[in-house]
């Protein structure tokens, strides 16, 4: 998969949220983006995941252009900002709903994410009974479960205790293996040195700088 | 889709503990009616259906009101009717937009679909609304010991009607004869039909606005519509007066004109919604 952001911009009450962002981008790399809070991380996430109407720009997935050929990337799998699922069931039952949609996924297949990502499949609580780690594990469930061939993970770590930041570690890790395009913002500057191949850091809505993790490449 | 319908079906109706509150509301509108305004009719007389037309009947306008002299009634249960279906179905559509839905719309992969699913799902919504209405009704009159599978209306229920009108000429007292078709249409149909064009308007204001702000202009815009009738084209809202059917009064609207009307509102409303939604931004303002 290769992404090209071509000078996107976007324009919230007077205020660039987006200002100029060109970006290529493409499978078997993470991707970490960084920047205070407010600094359009998660708009540029957004606008990847075809949730934004960009004002002028454009973004290509593998030479189709997104609002023109199709209106959402091809087998994505996303996290952004607070995971919403429904309150009155199980995680598994979530999980077994979103799946359905595309039958990408078996039950087996639920299980096995749900233990890996920490979560006992068995648990019968419901959704909303969950304490934010465990609504921050079922979100990650969510967006890796349809073996993506696009993740992004905005700030994947909240409310996660050390093992729950192996535990995302480890799946990014194994997502890159697979060839993934893996897009995260995050801000815990530690996590995205080990993870990432290249960091971008965003300021104002613009990128400000693109560097090659040299550490994780000798890694 | 159809996956998609029935999740709409199962989290935005069966769970909507709202409608408890228009059962109790009908309930409630039927007692009142029965121990109050129409007290004086022999109750076995009174069938479903006029239960269904006192519940929609409407007023006179104000306009017309004051032109007579006659004083204005506010017609707060015909108002109330359409603002309770508002608040039943106010907040579903926008939550799932701003929830679970994204999770959704993000695989189904088309947003055209997800907004053809929430107008089925506004339809079905006043189908309930109105299968409470009618339920309500006929259980009434059954515990009445009224005739509740006359689908016609009373002379009882139509001469006090025919009295308390102030300005409409009735046709009770001259030439009105309504079939059962006609009243199925009137008392049933008809502001089934507007119920469904407010609550589509209401759907697609919610994409610009939200949902409390667009409540309040779609109340606005009902009460707007028991002010000024019959001189303002499109304010259909007002063809939801059952009693200004122009099969029980001379100056009335006609049926069909009523339903074309709800039809055009539907269809305008769903494609404004559909273009908006085309480009809509996933995120809080």
């Amino acid at each position: 998969m290769k992404i090209k952001i071509n000078n996107i911009n976007k324009r919230f009450k007077k205020h660039d949220v987006l200002n100029q962002i060109s970006l290529d981008m493409e499978s078997g790399n993470v991707y970490g983006f960084c920047g205070y809070n407010g600094c359009g991380k998660t708009m540029l996430m957004r606008a990847i995941c075809g949730l934004l109407n960009l004002d002028s720009g454009s973004i290509i997935i593998d030479d189709k252009q997104m609002k023109k050929d199709f209106d959402f990337p091809e087998n994505l799998g996303f996290l952004i900002e607070n995971p919403a699922f429904l309150e009155d069931y199980s995680g598994f039952q979530n999980l077994e709903f979103l799946t359905g949609i595309k039958n990408m996924a078996d039950d087996e297949k639920i299980r096995d994410t749900l233990i890996k990502v920490g979560l006992n499949p068995e648990d019968k609580r419901k959704y909303k009974k969950y304490s934010l780690g465990m609504k921050q594990r079922l979100g990650i469930a969510a967006a890796v479960i349809e073996e993506p061939e696009l993740l992004i993970l905005d700030e994947p770590t909240n409310a996660l205790d050390t093992e729950g930041v192996r535990m995302v570690k480890n799946i990014i890790k194994e997502e890159k293996k697979k060839n993934t395009l893996v897009i995260l913002a995050c801000h815990d500057k530690i996590f995205l040195n080990e993870v990432s191949d290249v960091f971008i850091e965003i300021e104002y809505g613009k990128i400000k700088s693109i560097e090659r993790n040299l550490q994780n490449e000798e890694v | 889709m159809y996956k998609l319908i029935l999740h709409d079906i199962k989290e935005g109706i069966i769970k909507n503990k709202r409608f408890i509150a228009v059962l109790l509301w009908f309930v409630t509108f039927s007692v009142y009616a029965l121990l109050f305004p129409l007290y004086s009719i022999n109750h076995k007389d009174i069938t479903s259906f006029d239960l269904l037309l006192y519940f929609y009947k409407g007023e006179d306008p104000m306009f017309d009101a004051v032109l007579t002299g006659e004083p204005f009634e506010f017609p707060v249960f015909w108002m109330m009717n359409f603002i309770l279906l508002l608040f039943v179905v106010m907040h579903y559509m926008y939550n799932d937009l701003n929830g679970f839905g994204i999770q959704y719309i993000v695989r189904i992969k088309k947003r055209i679909t997800w907004w053809i699913s929430k107008c089925i799902w506004c339809f079905c919504s006043c189908f309930i609304f109105f299968f409470i209405c009618v339920l309500v009704a006929f259980a009434v009159t059954i515990l009445i010991g009224g005739k509740t599978f006359d689908f016609t209306n009373s002379y009882s229920l139509m001469e006090k009607l025919a009295n308390d009108m102030n300005y409409y000429s009735m046709k009770f007292w001259g030439d009105m004869e309504v079939s059962t078709g006609q009243v199925i249409m009137c008392e049933l149909v008809v502001p089934f039909m507007v119920s469904w064009a407010v609550c589509q308007i209401q759907m697609t204001l919610t994409l610009f606005l939200k949902p409390t702000v667009s409540f309040i202009v779609n109340c606005a815009f009902i009460l707007v519509s028991a002010y000024i009738q019959n001189y303002i084209p499109g304010l259909f809202i007002s063809c939801g007066m059952s009693l200004h059917n122009i099969n029980f009064v001379y100056e009335g609207f006609s049926t069909s004109y009523c339903v074309l009307g709800c039809f055009i509102a539907i269809f305008i409303s769903f494609l404004i919604g559909a273009i908006k939604f085309k480009k809509y931004n996933f995120v809080e303002e």
